[in-house]
């Protein structure tokens, strides 16, 4: 499929001005005959669209192809690239020829794109179309290498090659690979005299037993590439070869009905000499829901079952995605909010109708109050409301939005409050004992520390700030915790961008990373900042002490040269005479990083929305794009407006009508999983669960390490855990990762709950069933009160009246009802927040 | 950690090895402490107590009153503490028929005492104390696993209330926590560890108003166990964290301002010891000394350096301070980021040594010290930590003259009223430090035996002849030292007992004396002990306790053959042991010490049917010439505790070898006989008659022992050793094989080794078939590249893949 060739033609982004370029549309262009409206009403002609916007052809063998894309009511995209019909203005400057252009003479003429009656012009320039700069090894041999798979995991790129043959995977260490192919066993791989006889072409043709196969033929492009390469040396790069600076993807946005239509994508590369080129071609593509919208050779895509799917085209070390929507081929539900008037909901819910409305699905209705109180009671103190606390509510005369609010305001003065985000920070800074830097005693200091910082609503941000520049002893200061925690340089700087901005760097530790922007040099300035840290023991043989040693640096472990700290994605700042922690710390928590309010708001919304507008949360990656992006950037600003208040976060996102959805499917959100449209059943998280079922049980378990009464949330090592918590998935704070809390249900699980000693003993040395019956309350009394103790509503009458039966006829009723609190603490009500 | 590591984490440890359940061990002492001037009823816990007959303490101010034998694991007893000893810890042992036990810390306080009460978890049940109005009191409490215990004292707005705990330093697992609250439950001081006290808490404040106040003890991770005592005091005492200066010339008195972390709290007039202090664990070169202010003490003391050099204060006014070599550099830092410089001027060639003064007299400061030749550049040498402790020095010999600057900062750029230090500036001085190597830590001589103590000795820079002075015997018991060669740096001292001595204690002090440079013994007792032996708080200690004992169960001899034992010659020694009516048990017997290049087979065991046991001897072939001393020691369970006694000195005599000699390679084929060649030569001293026997000889060969004559004199000359190969002898190069020199003499068998030697062994030739001639052929053609073979199979491969479509 000659897609490199392809001369696309296409309609553009379906109302996805956000992301389009300024110039992604040519209305309003000088002699544009059908200006574009693009809020036309039923009937009216889609909108054209040309992609690229512009063209520049900047040597001899420099081309480009075209993509034309409608775009129809309602933003349905159709590819009519081979429908179009084309004309270049000047022929002397430019021709068209198999779908490309390609330069004659230099100057500056347009292309024109008639399609549906309309027509679009694209300026094309062409410069120094005579010149034929020799081929590049990293700009033109290991694309061809990275696109035909030579240097991926599976073949050479693996970290011992294959075949006793070795590529940088990816292509990250272009000199090292040209070295392996042409300096290591000299001659063998590379024939100059008769270079279509070199072995690393008859290997890539088949021409010898290759175990990878035949993998391009002697007629393709990338064939001669190869061969014009090591015709003309195969020489290494000269060191001013241009970088590749970024890479655009074409369009934008797609949206398609029904299975079965294909639009094409384009990939152009931009250089640091200012010059670009079609890689379409070259590009790997990738999509994140092959049922949705499946690559096709050549870089087009088919859709197929409705949903979303975001395609990828990597290219060198850059990702670039496009979001593809795929709607039902027919019957789309017109969009309709039932939430009723009551709850007004907020921006947050503005923000998402859009999606919702996009996407043709309704979300559910808000859920009743009875649902409200145990939900958000359970999501911001970790505890179920009492009988009491639940009545109180339920009799509030206030509307219901006031009420709620005024429930939230309550529950955020609470302790509680506190302590659950205290757990989770400690599970983000990995606050956990071991046998080598880390003493129970430090573990417990630092827990303390970080419950003092929360407790005293110190902003998260200046919070981050002191953590990143701690120094002192591990007892007295104990946020120097931080740097004993995780001794590894390179692994705190993965935890760094892990914890803070939701960034995985791990990949690029040993090449650029596979499906995302980072490099091995982003990766090793990023570390540099805290090559300098520096640790010795204190008198106690427990403690240490962080201190700056104002020396020290990393090593590029390519170049072997010493590597200036650099900002993920940014600058290399003066550090002169500064804690180069310091630096990173003012820049980390600056507004203008884009990932640190935004990790932190998705960390916030995934706790009460059960799933992140990125998910997992700390999983920030180009290919794994936020399910409404406006949604999170809305988020972390208001986080950066209030000065990191997390309560206002809190109570904004509990007022959204978004969060007060019931988990009712309506119909059209039945498929919808990651666009809020209704409440996630989510299983309550181990600790939780352990508290709930003590407080129902009125019986306290007994934790390591600490007092009596103590709540699981409370634990302060991480090393500390019991049974119970380790079956329910508690963190154990290994490592930082989000993923160390499980919410999986699992066999173990459920049986420990059933035959267990957690649940059974728990009723039995809480007594409530004996002592309420011997205050005289009757079986329908104890049976009441434990549904609305576990379950926070009455029993239905059905319900009532088969237990009153099973109680009637068991021998002993205090047994028997013992017997009801031990289903109920199983029943999945009980279980899992809705 | 889980639980059960950290129960290993913190176990208190008494000293000895494996043998120490075995000999008498005190596990507890309660209460740990008391006040001066009063009598205190003490119980002593422990294993092998039988017999217990007094109590040996660190100061002669405590006595002991009453001694009650309760069992064979406790012991009670009443102490009269003099009204006059300076407030601090002491150590106590026990001492029964059979032994001393390890030692234990008591604290000699300047308060009443009181009895923690439970419960008293919080602040409803808090246990009234007196307190700042009160007057000062010590608490003795406990913290239980996951305890508060909670104290309340009445306060008035301005006046001083300060908290100590003495937890770890009275050899408290404890690491105890403190916090000072308010009646509206408000911390106002909370303190977990502080550089003055270690591990343990100690603060002072003043109190912003009137009303009760409640002091909370919990164990700094909320563990806590029976054993976790403390003595917690409390009341308007002065609680100062250091002194300025932090030191002076030995026994003259000392203007000093004690500081806290507020500030000056006063100054008074101490008096410099001349080193050491009466207890607590005390480097090297420091010493403890009492502060009391305005009649006021403080409950246990602060550090100085003695030393002779000239105190130098740092300028006020923040300009450097200059100074000449040698001297002693006082200061402090004030505040946040404050460095101090002084300058001197160094002459070409001569060496100085540059020595900080801070934590190890308990100050907070973390020094970093950097010496700059130019002030606006890099400094030329820096320190942060030197000898495992955060205190900084530096050595250097100054290339070329002029000004030099010494800086002093904060590592984590601290500063603070209590931030003193003190820079000792010298061109070096020769030290000694005498010590013990840590398996010995009391010792027990049986009446009519002997023991054997081991005292270590190392010098630095200082020349000459070693004198010791050895002081504090018993009566009735006389020590020997052994004489090993001077690098060593070990004295085995031989204690011996008369039978008639009296059953008593005392303290072995050994000083030595070179160069100028005079040490006495000083060492730790480890007292607390964390996981891999890390150390949390040891006692130093200033001699070896001692104590004659009833007499041993058995008497050990050791019979040195009085042949010499040539260089890489062995002999046998015998360990006799003389049993005594129903001394059945095993004994193992060891030689503790050796002079260099002298190795012995290890420890033996003599069974109880046995009175004798043989350890062999190696000679290196750079064993130290000379007539040695040696001594066997050995151990067995007696009928109270375990036994250790030693031997009187036997000695033996180093000589070069008898023999040296050369063989020569020797080829033989499998089956085959033959010769080693030996050249020997005969040194002055050898023995008439021996043998000469190879050994080492691989699988299957066989040798004869030849016997060189008896007549032959001092002089070269050759023996021929036969050899015999087997037909399945390993062949290849053997070179493992050693020649021996065997001599049986009236007075015991020596054996020398007197050579190494090559054997080869070669398969036995077959008969090979004639070559055939080389027939002409044609010159064969290039053989296919590996790649055109690849290319060639592949071609093969896809042409039969036609043929099967």
């Amino acid at each position: 499929m000659k897609l490199t060739l392809l001369l696309v033609a296409g309609l553009a982004g379906l109302g996805g001005d956000r992301l389009m370029g300024p110039d992604a549309s040519p209305a309003g262009a000088p002699g544009d005959p059908v200006p574009e409206d693009r809020s036309t009403p039923s009937g009216a002609l889609p909108a054209v669209r040309v992609y690229p916007p512009s063209i520049a052809l900047d040597m001899g063998r420099d081309w480009q192809g075209v993509l034309v894309v409608t775009e129809a009511i309602g933003g349905l995209c159709d590819d009519r690239t081979e429908e179009a019909a084309y004309e270049v203005a000047d022929p002397s400057i430019a021709r068209l020829e198999g779908g490309e252009l390609i330069p004659v003479s230099a100057g500056e003429t347009s292309l024109w794109v008639y399609a549906l009656g309309q027509v679009r012009e694209v300026p094309v320039r062409v410069s120094d179309p005579s010149t034929s700069p020799p081929l590049s090894f990293e700009l033109d041999v290991v694309p061809v290498l990275t696109a035909r798979g030579c240097n991926s995991g599976a073949c050479h790129g693996s970290a011992r090659g294959q075949d006793g043959f070795h590529l940088s995977l990816f292509g990250y260490d272009p000199a090292g690979d040209r070295r392996r192919l042409v300096d290591e066993l000299p001659g063998r791989r590379i024939n100059r005299a008769l270079p279509e006889r070199s072995l690393l072409l008859e290997k890539a043709t088949g021409a010898v037993p290759h175990t990878g196969g035949a993998l391009m033929s002697s007629s393709d492009a990338d064939h001669g590439t190869l061969i014009a390469w090591i015709r003309e040396g195969a020489r290494a790069d000269e060191s001013d070869v241009a970088a590749l600076r970024s890479i655009e993807l074409f369009p934008p946005e797609v949206l398609l009905r029904g299975p079965g239509e294909r639009v094409g994508l384009m990939v152009r590369a931009s250089y640091s000499d200012g010059t670009d080129r079609d890689v379409t071609a070259l590009a790997r593509f990738r999509t994140s829901n092959e049922v949705t919208a499946a690559p096709l050779d050549g870089g087009r895509i088919e859709s197929g079952q409705p949903g979303e799917a975001f395609v990828t085209a990597s290219f060198g070390p850059h990702t670039v995605g496009v979001p593809i929507i795929v709607l039902p081929a027919e019957g789309a539900a017109e969009y309709a909010d039932p939430a009723g008037p009551e709850v007004p909901g907020n921006w947050i819910d503005g923000l998402l109708e859009v999606k919702h409305r996009r996407l043709r699905v309704s979300p559910s209705p808000t859920c009743t109050d009875e649902e409200f109180i145990r939900r958000v009671t359970l999501d911001t103190i970790g505890l179920l409301p009492t009988v009491a606390e639940r009545e109180a509510f339920l009799r509030d005369p206030r509307p219901s939005a006031a009420r709620r609010a005024a429930l939230v305001e309550s529950l955020l003065g609470r302790r509680e409050f506190s302590d659950l985000w205290v757990m989770k920070w400690a599970e983000l800074l990995g606050i956990r004992s071991d046998n080598q830097g880390v003493s129970e005693k430090s573990a417990l200091l630092y827990f303390e520390w970080v419950r003092d910082r929360l407790a005293a609503n110190v902003p998260v941000d200046q919070m981050v700030r002191e953590l990143l520049t701690a120094s002192g002893g591990t007892f007295a200061a104990p946020e120097s915790n931080f740097y004993q925690v995780e001794r590894d340089t390179l692994v705190l700087t993965e935890n760094v961008a892990q914890s803070f901005l939701g960034i995985r760097l791990q990949c690029a530790q040993c090449h650029n990373h596979p499906f995302d922007r980072w490099t091995q040099d982003d990766y090793y300035g990023f570390a540099a900042f805290f090559a300098q840290v520096g640790r010795k023991r204190a008198e106690d043989p427990r403690e240490y002490i962080i201190y700056d040693r104002r020396g020290g640096e990393v090593r590029h472990p390519v170049t072997n040269k010493t590597v200036r700290p650099r900002f993920l994605g940014g600058e290399a700042p003066d550090l002169e005479g500064r804690d180069r922690r310091a630096v990173l710390a003012d820049w980390l928590t600056s507004p203008e990083n884009p990932w640190f309010s935004r990790s932190l708001a998705n960390r916030v919304w995934s706790h009460f929305m059960g799933r992140g507008v990125v998910e997992p949360v700390d999983d920030f990656r180009v290919s794994n794009p936020p399910s409404e992006a406006a949604l999170l950037d809305g988020l972390a600003a208001r986080l950066v407006e209030t000065g990191y208040d997390l309560k206002q976060l809190v109570r904004e996102i509990t007022s959204s009508r978004a969060y007060q959805r019931t988990t009712e499917v309506t119909g059209s959100n039945a498929q919808d999983l990651r666009n809020f449209t209704r409440q996630e059943v989510r299983r309550l998280r181990a600790e939780t669960l352990l508290d709930v079922v003590c407080q129902v049980t009125e019986a306290p378990v007994k934790l390591n390490g600490l007092p009596l009464g103590s709540r699981a949330v409370e634990i302060a090592d991480g090393a500390t855990s019991n049974y119970f918590l380790q079956t329910f998935g508690r963190a154990p704070r290994e490592s930082v990762c989000a993923c160390e809390v499980s919410f999986e249900p699992s066999l173990s699980q459920a049986l420990h709950l059933l035959n267990g000693s957690t649940v059974s003993r728990q009723i039995d040395s809480g007594g409530l069933v004996g002592r309420w019956l011997g205050e005289g309350a009757s079986v329908d009394d104890v049976i009441s009160r434990l549904y609305l103790r576990c379950l926070g509503r009455s029993p239905s009458s059905t319900e009532l009246e088969s237990l009153q039966a099973k109680v009637a006829a068991a021998p002993a009723a205090e047994d028997a009802l013992e017997d009801v609190f031990w289903a109920l603490l199983n029943s999945r009500e009980f279980l899992f927040q809705h | 950690m889980s639980a059960r590591a950290w129960a290993r984490f913190l176990v208190p440890l008494l000293l000895i090895g494996p043998a120490a359940a075995q000999l008498p061990t005190l596990d507890a002492l309660l209460p740990r402490g008391g006040q001066r001037g009063t009598e205190v009823s003490v119980e002593l816990r422990g294993k092998k107590l039988g017999g217990a007959l007094d109590l040996m303490f660190s100061d002669p101010a405590l006595e002991l009153v009453e001694l009650e034998q309760e069992s064979a694991r406790r012991v009670t007893a009443r102490i009269r503490i003099g009204a006059s000893a300076p407030p601090g810890p002491r150590w106590i042992r026990l001492r029964t028929s059979s032994g001393l036990t390890n030692l234990l810390n008591f604290s000699v306080g300047a308060f009443p005492h009181l009895a923690e009460v439970e419960p008293n978890g919080s602040p409803a049940q808090a246990q009234a104390i007196g307190g700042a109005d009160g007057g000062a009191v010590t608490v003795r409490g406990v913290v239980e696993l996951e305890d508060m215990d909670v104290y309340r004292v009445e306060g008035h707005a301005g006046e001083r209330l300060s908290v100590e705990v003495e937890a770890m330093r009275i050899g408290s697992r404890l690491d105890a926590a403190v916090s000072l609250v308010d009646s509206r439950g408000f911390v106002l001081r909370s303190c977990d560890d502080v550089a003055f006290a270690r591990q343990d808490p100690a603060f002072s404040v003043v109190l912003p108003e009137d009303g009760a106040y409640f002091i909370r003890v919990r164990q700094a991770a909320y563990r806590g166990d029976k054993d976790s005592h403390y003595l917690l005091h409390v009341g308007d005492f002065p609680r100062p964290l250091s002194l300025l200066p932090l030191g002076g010339p030995a026994g003259e008195p000392l203007e000093v301002e004690l500081l806290g972390e507020e500030g000056a709290l006063g100054s008074a007039t101490v008096q410099v010891p001349a080193g050491g202090a009466h207890g607590g664990w005390v480097p090297p070169g420091a010493a403890g000394v009492p502060v009391e202010l305005g009649g006021r003490v403080a409950p246990t003391p602060c550090w100085l350096r003695p030393s002779p050099l000239p105190n130098v204060m740092e300028s006020t006014d923040g300009s450097v301070t200059p100074f000449a070599v040698p001297a002693a550099l006082n200061g402090r830092l004030e505040s946040e980021g404050d460095t101090d410089r002084f300058s001197f001027e160094v002459k070409e060639g001569q060496s100085y040594v540059v020595e900080v003064w801070a934590r190890r007299l308990r100050s907070p400061l973390d020094s970093v010290l950097r010496l700059r030749r130019d002030p606006t550049k890099a400094p030329v040498k820096e320190n942060d930590d030197s000898d495992g402790h955060p205190d900084s020095a530096m050595r250097f010999t100054a290339k070329g003259g002029g000004r030099v600057e010494l800086e002093l900062a904060d590592q984590l750029g601290r500063g603070g009223p209590e931030f003193t230090y003190r820079i000792e500036v010298t061109n070096g001085a020769p030290s000694i430090a005498v010590s013990t190597p840590r398996l010995i830590k009391a010792l027990a001589v049986p009446r009519g035996g002997r023991a054997l103590a081991m005292v270590r000795v190392e010098r630095e820079g200082a020349p000459g002849d070693l004198e010791r002075v050895i002081e504090g015997l018993p009566e009735g018991v006389a020590a020997e030292v052994i004489e090993l060669p001077e690098g060593m740096g070990l004295w085995p001292i031989l204690l011996e007992a008369a039978a008639d001595a009296p059953l008593a204690h005392g303290e072995l002090h050994v000083r030595a004396e070179a160069g100028g440079a005079t040490a006495g013994f000083l060492d730790e007792r480890r007292l607390v002990e964390g996981a891999n032996q890390t150390l949390f708080w040891a006692q130093t200690v200033r001699g070896m306790s001692l104590a004659v004992t009833d007499q041993a169960p058995i008497a050990l001899s050791l019979d040195v053959p009085s042949v010499p034992l040539p260089r890489r010659g062995a002999v046998d020694v015998r360990v006799r042991v003389q049993r005594a009516e129903g001394a059945k048990g095993p004994v193992t017997a060891s030689l503790p010490f050796l002079p260099p290049g002298l190795t012995a087979s290890g420890q033996i065991t003599i069974p109880a049917n046995k009175d004798e046991g043989v350890i062999s001897l190696n000679a290196a072939a750079d064993a130290r010439l000379g007539s040695w001393q040696l001594v066997a020691a050995a151990e067995m369970d007696g009928p109270a505790s375990r036994v250790r006694v030693a031997s009187a000195p036997a000695s033996l005599e180093v000589t070069p070898p008898f023999l040296t000699g050369r063989a020569q390679a020797l080829s033989l084929e499998r089956s085959e006989s033959g010769s080693l060649l030996v050249k020997v030569q005969r040194n002055e001293g050898c023995p008439a008659g021996g043998e000469l026997r190879a050994v080492g000889l691989p699988r299957g060969v066989s040798a004869e022992a030849v016997a060189f004559g008896a007549d032959a004199a001092v002089g070269a000359a050759e023996v021929l050793v036969p050899l015999r190969v087997a037909e399945d002898s390993p062949t290849g190069k053997h070179s493992g094989l050693v020649l021996n020199a065997i001599f049986n003499l009236p007075e015991g068998r020596v054996v020398q080794s007197v050579s190494a030697a090559e054997l080869r062994i070669k398969r036995a030739p077959k008969v090979a078939a004639k070559p055939a001639p080389a027939s002409p052929a044609a010159a064969p053609a290039r053989p296919p590249t590996r790649l055109e073979k690849l290319r060639a199979d592949h071609a093969r491969k896809l042409g039969e893949k036609g043929e099967w479509p």
